[in-house]
């Protein structure tokens, strides 16, 4: 590779969406505890807006972070058929070998922190706030 | 298969030979920093308490064939179903796997001479023992934990469980947990650092993936169970509130710690499972492991979701669908790493050429138990059937199927395929079959009926039941199946400690494809005599790179031969970037786990300042540990 | 070794004396090991740390009024004026390291001892204010007790903790050199005393956080 991409942005390509789902999850947790835990009357916290704009923020983190590993999965791809035997389990020399790996697990990883972030939300404005399920 | 020695290459070795040589007889033993001796030490170790573990099993099923039973009364019971819990999660599972296979193994399929810090090893190696042993104290004493091995308030407060029964239970899980929290360091710092050059992410083997992964899990989880147990036992014994409802506590607290730990506590049970068959398949199907990079990160993501979704264990205490909807989808998700590796795993079967010996057997069994485990996880993945089924058989049948038939088939498996490699001899392989097809049988009949018998309503940790419920016969044929089980497991022991003293002794009739097969059987105590060639995640299919290893040997390149040297390399692409130097044996690892054992002793006992007097102690051993200045 | 393809590799454990280490540390491609076990430890004590202060807001989000009558809110400015001290360490702390790491021994050992001083006063400091809070409330009169004093208990735990090390530290490099395994304890030293100080902040945000 010429110029090898910076091990920064190939981990913010594995890990983004990973983080921003644990974000959601903390965040958002938080504040149904502190709304649906709490004594009536104690405090009337914005639960779905926070709810929603998490997820939102959180959809907006993952998508770019699927978009850097989908860049770095073409640019490694087309050095020496790497992605053909990265295919084949025979693990191609680094570091564009070992790019192109976390570039494919990458996108794994922000599809599914996607999916999670976006069922999590997507019945949040619908949902009666504290209602025991 | 063994590296062949010409004369000229005998030298070299025998000159590794004597700088690695290990120290003779008990002591030996007792101050070894080998991880190949570490690995065996808590194999055996964890062997007895698998077998107290056994023994407490029966007794339940035996409690439970018929109706009213009178083999154990209601305390007993108590304290027989939740040492079995506690034995089998803490004292076997996770120090076998993470352990014995783990710390035996991993070294040698990264091609590294000991894992990044040896002494650190052996001390979570006697803290282990230690924290064994300070729970069946409690056993013997008649005091045993009862609560449960999920222990939940308020029947664990000093209220309503006055004696030192859930004590014991505290104080050694944050004992055990040391142990665990040191072997997970440990394991990530070998991963990364002490891989062989050449080695980058991408060429790292299955089987390191999973544990990379069981390490992290273990590190983020063990300190919610240890506040948690920290909050009980300053309830219990200095009168504080954390866990009491009428002083401003919330008993919930307890169950939202314990799951949070406890669901990662589950993946990090069968993760292991998981690297064992992904190395056992490619050897006894002569195939690369299918979508590779999707199985290594199925591993990790597992382990990292498991963090999400702890509340569907606590389905049943009302918590309002603005909550249970985050759990809910991360309960659906995490579905999706398992079935990729399980696709994998059958897709690398189907399409290879599989030769079916004991090893093999035993992960297809896996994969059956794997999948039925999974199915009925699915169920009560679904809130409205988890309220029915909750805290019924059927939950048992569940997580036995996961947890015996899915994480501890690979244990069975794995300890025959690793056999030959680790004692040079070979095992009996028609009596293994027969192993085999036992404790599968065993497994079965054992366990399914209750998923029946969950259904029709009975209740779990019940000490009996009484006859005319319709659950009789079910629970007649379960034990018996347990009977069976116990023949299936007592026959697999019989024929590997046989083999040991009487098998023939040649090289192993099967291969894998990581580097620990590279050595002779047994690996001498420096594993490699030159640092391996590393070029794939399946180094034993390289066999040019195996060749260059040999020739090296006789140019006498690669030896790292000025002490106790293996080489420590950068964390993404494994280039050299210096040798360290490893300590050899030491005496301050069991004599620190002495000094802590005897600190929680003395808090059981109440005894605070004496405890205070030995943590000093503790702090005495860690100076002299640091008196030699090793390889940081 | 000596490995035609791999160059010359320095041998760490052999690097007896400052300037040595200070090259060897120079010319490293990685973190040692000794660096990321104590960063991985410093995982753990920071999941714990959110374990606590989680379970401090659980507690508060399930009460009528945090804290119950008739607690007051803590007052701000001893705690702040505290932690901000033992924050001022951190560049003490940071400067010993560098100056480790460049081989200069009694440089390195003159910070730490500074950072180590202040240190000292502030868990002097702050067992004076913890007292001070024992006389109006105690862990045994409630939930809010319990856990304000068991997070501000597990705090200093780690501050005493971090004293000891700081006594090994500089007596190890004091008389026995700048050896390649304490300039990698001294890095070790001064991650920990970040972390530390980190925490320090996070607790005191929680336990202010009725009075803000």
């Amino acid at each position: 590779m010429t110029r090898p991409p910076s091990s920064a942005l190939v981990w913010f390509g594995v890990l983004g969406g990973a983080a921003a789902w644990a974000t959601q999850f903390v965040a958002g947790l938080g504040f149904t505890f502190a709304q649906c835990n709490a004594p009536p009357g104690r405090w009337q916290l914005p639960v779905q807006t926070w709810q929603s704009a998490l997820a939102i923020a959180g959809v907006v983190v993952g998508l770019a972070a699927s978009v850097v590993c989908v860049v770095l999965y073409r640019r490694t791809r087309a050095l020496d058929h790497l992605a053909a035997t990265e295919r084949l389990g025979k693990g191609s020399p680094p570091p564009a070998g070992r790019i192109n790996f976390l570039a494919t697990t990458g996108l794994l990883v922000n599809l599914l922190a996607l999916a999670i972030m976006i069922m999590t939300a997507v019945g949040a404005p619908f949902l009666n706030l504290c209602q025991q399920s | 298969m063994a590296t062949v020695v010409s004369p000229r290459a005998r030298r070299y070795v025998e000159e590794l030979d004597r700088l690695w040589e290990e120290r003779p007889g008990v002591l030996g033993w007792l101050t070894t920093t080998d991880h190949k001796r570490i690995g065996i030490l808590y194999f055996f170790t964890t062997l007895v308490f698998f077998g107290a573990g056994g023994v407490e099993a029966l007794l339940i099923r035996s409690q439970l064939i018929g109706p009213n039973g009178h083999v154990l009364g209601p305390q007993a019971y108590d304290e027989v179903f939740t040492m079995h819990g506690i034995t089998m999660i803490f004292l076997f599972v996770i120090p076998m796997t993470t352990g014995a296979f783990g710390n035996y193994l991993i070294p040698l399929m990264i091609g590294a001479r000991d894992m990044a810090f040896p002494r650190l090893n052996a001390l979570s190696y006697w803290i282990f023992l230690g924290s064994g042993v300070f729970m069946y104290v409690s056993l013997l004493q008649g005091h045993a934990p009862n609560a449960g091995w999920f222990d939940y308030v308020p029947l664990a407060s000093k209220q309503f469980d006055p004696g030192n029964n859930i004590d014991y239970y505290g104080y050694g899980l944050i004992f055990n947990g040391i142990s665990s929290t040191i072997a997970s360091i440990n394991f990530i710092v070998t991963i990364f650092k002490l891989r062989a050059p050449g080695m980058s992410i991408n060429r790292m083997p299955l089987f390191c993936f999973a544990f990379l992964a069981v390490a992290f899990a273990l590190l983020f989880a063990l300190p919610s169970l240890s506040v948690a147990a920290l909050f009980l036992e300053l309830d219990r014994q200095l009168g504080f509130h954390f866990y009491d409802a009428a002083f401003g506590g919330a008993p919930l607290l307890w169950q939202n710690l314990f799951w949070i730990f406890g669901h990662p506590e589950v993946y990090i049970i069968i993760l292991p499972a998981f690297g064992i068959a992904t190395s056992i398949i490619p050897a006894f199907v002569h195939r690369r492991m299918v979508f590779f990079p999707l199985v290594a990160l199925a591993e990790i993501l597992v382990a990292f979701l498991g963090f999400g979704v702890w509340v569907h264990h606590m389905f049943t205490v009302g918590f309002s669908t603005l909550t249970t909807v985050y759990f809910a989808a991360a309960s659906l998700i995490i579905v999706i790493p398992s079935a990729i590796q399980l696709f994998a795993w059958i897709t690398t079967i189907v399409t290879g050429t599989p030769d079916f010996q004991t090893p093999l057997l035993f992960i297809i069994g896996f994969i059956v138990y794997f999948i039925i485990g999974g199915l009925s996880g699915i169920t009560v993945a679904a809130i409205p059937f988890d309220q029915q089924v909750h805290d019924s058989y059927y939950i048992i049948a569940h997580f036995h199927f996961v947890i015996f038939g899915a994480a501890v088939f690979p244990i069975l498996g794995g300890m025959y395929f690793w056999f030959p490699k680790v004692t040079g001899r070979v095992y009996h392989e028609l009596t293994g079959k027969v192993s085999f097809w036992l404790t599968f049988a065993g497994t079965f009949i054992t366990f399914f009926p209750m998923h029946i018998v969950g259904i029709l309503g009975m209740p779990r940790r019940n000490y009996t039941y009484p006859a005319h419920m319709g659950w009789t016969l079910l629970n007649f044929i379960e034990s018996i199946g347990s009977y069976l089980l116990a023949a299936g497991l007592i026959l697999i022991v019989v024929n590997l400690a046989y083999s040991f003293f009487r098998g023939p002794q040649k090289e192993p009739p099967f291969e894998g494809d990581t580097l620990e097969w590279a050595t002779s059987s047994p690996p001498p105590p420096y594993n490699f005599a030159v640092i391996p060639t590393v070029r794939s995640p399946y180094p034993m299919w390289d066999k040019e790179d195996r060749e260059r290893d040999n020739k090296r040997l006789e140019a006498g390149e690669g030896l790292l031969n000025l002490g106790h040297e293996t080489p420590a390399t950068t964390a993404e692409d494994a280039r050299l970037d210096e040798i360290l130097t490893m300590p050899s044996h030491s005496p301050w690892p069991p004599l620190t786990a002495l000094a802590l054992t005897g600190m929680f002793v003395m808090l059981v006992m109440a005894h605070y300042w004496i405890a205070a007097g030995f943590l000093a102690l503790v702090g005495l051993t860690v100076l002299g540990w640091h008196q030699n200045e090793e390889q940081a | 070794m000596t490995d035609a393809s791999a160059g010359e590799v320095p041998r760490s454990a052999h690097a007896e004396r400052s300037r040595t280490a200070a090259a060897i540390d120079r010319g490293r491609q990685a973190q040692p090991s000794g660096w990321w076990g104590m960063v991985l430890f410093l995982c753990s004590e920071v999941t714990l740390f959110g374990t606590l202060i989680g379970s401090y807001f659980y507690l508060n989000f399930g009460a009528h009024q945090w804290p119950p009558p008739p607690i007051k809110p803590p007052e701000i400015a001893g705690p702040t004026v505290a932690t901000a001290v033992l924050v001022g360490t951190v560049p003490l702390m940071a400067l010993g390291a560098a100056a480790a790491r460049r081989g200069l021994r009694w440089s390195a050992v003159a910070w730490i001892a500074a950072a180590f001083v202040i240190q000292i006063l502030y868990l002097a400091a702050q067992v004076l204010l913890i007292r001070h809070d024992l006389r109006t409330f105690t862990p045994q009169g409630n939930a809010y007790g319990s856990i304000y004093f068991t997070l501000l208990f597990a705090h200093h735990a780690h501050v005493l903790l971090g004293l000891l090390l700081n006594a090994v530290v500089l007596y190890k490099v004091a008389r026995h050199g700048l050896t390649n395994y304490w300039l990698i304890g001294a890095r070790g030293l001064a991650l920990y005393w970040y972390v530390v100080a980190a925490l320090a902040v996070a607790v005191l945000f929680t336990i202010l956080s009725p009075s803000l």
